[in-house]
């Protein structure tokens, strides 16, 4: 099962088009995803990373190459819902509570959830895992930061998602709060199976959660880079402090210094 | 048991009934002193204005007369923003779908919220006889633009990130109407009531100004008053569309904390 093709990107690439003329923001990209799989991407800023991401997710064209999900192009994933996003801005609808933004996705698009052969997960129960249990009746403004966070995250998880998109979701949290969420979704990504797709830039937070780190060059980004991580899972508490981790995370930093010393002008 | 109950709620009863009067007491002593000024001038004035206590007793001894003609008023400004806000708002559902829809209504709401539209009332009249429809039609154009307007940016004014979610579970056009674009409005829509249901009530006035001999509200009571030079009947009617604009923006309040509790904006004016 792990070496199914899962997500495959081929010579994708992305210019968007401004006032001042052609702006180059990503690729030619290729870029294979094993099913079951969690790659994580890092590069520097403006390298065309969220770009890559709403490529992938179908939210955006790309000039050339094309990308298959489970064999199936973005836009048919998408109809068949396989598709789960946790953009960097959340985007929980305030009027609705914790329970309400979870279950979001099984009312939107119904049509897609008939003749699936696994029935969606129960919302409450996907909350009361990532310890919201206390606030199902809450509005997101009720809440900490970090709790908004675990909602986004439950509600990606809720229609069980062929692939998972997840665009920096802990960059806007602090340094304890993030570590005590990137084991929350290691342990419900665990449960599941599904592909992940995620963008970081700490390198650190890329070790811990991935089976490979996807090293970017400057815009428009390339891969410089394909890191495996052959740390066991589950990965505990403990492992960020192991001579194994920090061998990884000592390869990505010089992966990424290189990349950062080619020559590129600085953003 | 009682008892600590008592010592804990006591106190903050009277600190609550503390708070309502440092809220309240600023506007209701002014309000004491602009009647008493009133009542001075009124006193020595005749023919300026009427006395207080005749205001009152004009509503008191005739209170059939006052609460008939408030209801046509109410009537009157209701159907006029009921309808006009089914228009409204299904057109701006269609504007903010199709461009070219925007691009013709657009221009010609415009037109129509530069026109005084009090001044139509006359020419309206005219051509519907003395029935209510001309009421209704100046009610229902004096709130049209403002409820457009509202609505239309209301609808717009969704989080680019919610859409682009919805996007990528596929939702239809329909289902980011109901569950992103009208929660997204509300906000706005109420402020437009807020600023739409005294304009109707204006509206409703002056179309009766001009239509006499259809059911009276309390603008005929006032056009009344005025021909046969009797003011107590004119500030009696005065003191009744007051209270009207009163209790429908109280009612707007309560609603609005309600529905809007999630919003920010709502929840730091209470
Ligand atoms: N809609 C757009 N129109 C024009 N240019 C865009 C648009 N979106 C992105 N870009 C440009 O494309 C490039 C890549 O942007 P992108 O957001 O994908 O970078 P990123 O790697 O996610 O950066 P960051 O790490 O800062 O989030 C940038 O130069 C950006 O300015
Ligand atoms: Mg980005």
């Amino acid at each position: 099962m792990e070496d199914q093709p899962g997500l495959v990107v081929s010579g994708v690439a992305k210019t968007y088009v401004s006032e001042d003329g052609p702006v180059p923001a990503l690729g030619p990209v290729d870029l294979q995803v094993s099913r079951g799989r969690f790659v994580t991407l890092i590069g520097p800023s403006g390298c065309g990373k969220s770009t890559l991401l709403r490529v992938v997710a179908g939210l955006d064209r790309p000039d050339t190459g094309a990308i298959s999900i489970f064999g199936e192009d973005p836009e048919y994933a998408r109809r068949l819902k396989h598709i789960g996003f946790v953009p960097q801005a959340l985007a929980l609808l305030p009027w609705r509570t914790v329970l309400e933004n979870a279950r979001l996705p099984l009312e939107l698009n119904r049509s897609a959830g008939t003749g699936r052969p696994k029935p969606a997960r129960d919302p409450a129960e996907v909350l009361r895992a990532l310890g919201l249990g206390e606030v199902l009746d809450r509005r997101p403004a009720e809440l900490s930061g970090g709790m908004r966070q675990r909602v986004a995250i439950a509600r990606a998880f809720v229609h069980e998602p062929a692939v998972l998109l997840m665009d920096e979701p802990f960059s806007s949290l602090d340094e304890l709060t993030g570590e005590v969420l990137r084991h929350e979704l290691l342990q419900l990504w665990q449960s599941t199976g599904t592909t992940v797709l995620f963008v970081s830039h700490s390198v650190s937070e890329a070790v811990l959660l991935s089976d490979e780190v996807v090293v970017m060059t400057h815009a428009p980004g390339r891969v410089a880079a394909v890191i495996p991580v052959t740390l066991e899972r589950p990965r505990g508490d403990l492992v960020e402090v192991s001579d194994a981790f920090r061998d990884v995370e000592r390869e990505v930093r010089l992966a990424l210094r290189s990349v950062m010393h080619a020559g590129q002008p600085r953003p | 048991m009682t008892n600590l109950r008592r010592t804990t709620h006591a106190p903050r009863r009277r600190r609550r009934a503390a708070r309502l009067v440092a809220r309240w007491a600023p506007a209701a002593v002014l309000l004491g002193l602009l009647v008493l000024a009133w009542q001075l001038v009124a006193l020595h004035n005749a023919y300026l204005i009427p006395r207080i206590g005749a205001i009152w007793s004009q509503i008191v001894d005739h209170p059939r007369e006052f609460l008939d003609a408030a209801g046509v008023t109410l009537e009157e400004s209701g159907v006029g923003l009921g309808a006009s806000f089914v228009i409204a708002f299904s057109l701006a559902i269609a504007m903010s779908h199709i461009p070219v829809v925007e691009r013709a209504v657009m221009p010609l709401a415009v037109i129509l919220n530069v026109t005084p539209v009090v001044s139509l009332a006359p020419g309206l009249a005219v051509a519907f006889s003395f029935t209510m429809t001309p009421r209704y039609l100046v009610t229902g154009i004096i709130v049209f633009f403002p409820l457009l307007v509202n609505s239309l940016v209301g609808l717009r004014s969704i989080d680019p990130g919610a859409l682009q979610y919805f996007q990528t579970l596929h939702a239809s056009r329909l289902e980011v109407l109901l569950h992103l674009r009208i929660p997204s409005s509300l906000p706005f829509l109420f402020a437009a009531a807020r600023i739409c249901f005294p304009l109707s009530v204006i509206g409703a006035v002056v179309s009766e100004f001009s239509t006499a001999g259809t059911a009276s509200g309390l603008g005929s009571l006032i056009e009344v008053g005025f021909q046969e030079n009797y003011l107590p009947q004119i500030y009696a009617a005065i003191f009744c569309l007051s209270l009207l604009g009163l209790a429908f923006t109280l009612l707007v309040t309560l609603v609005e904390r309600r529905v809007l509790s999630w919003h920010p904006a709502g929840s730091a004016r209470r």
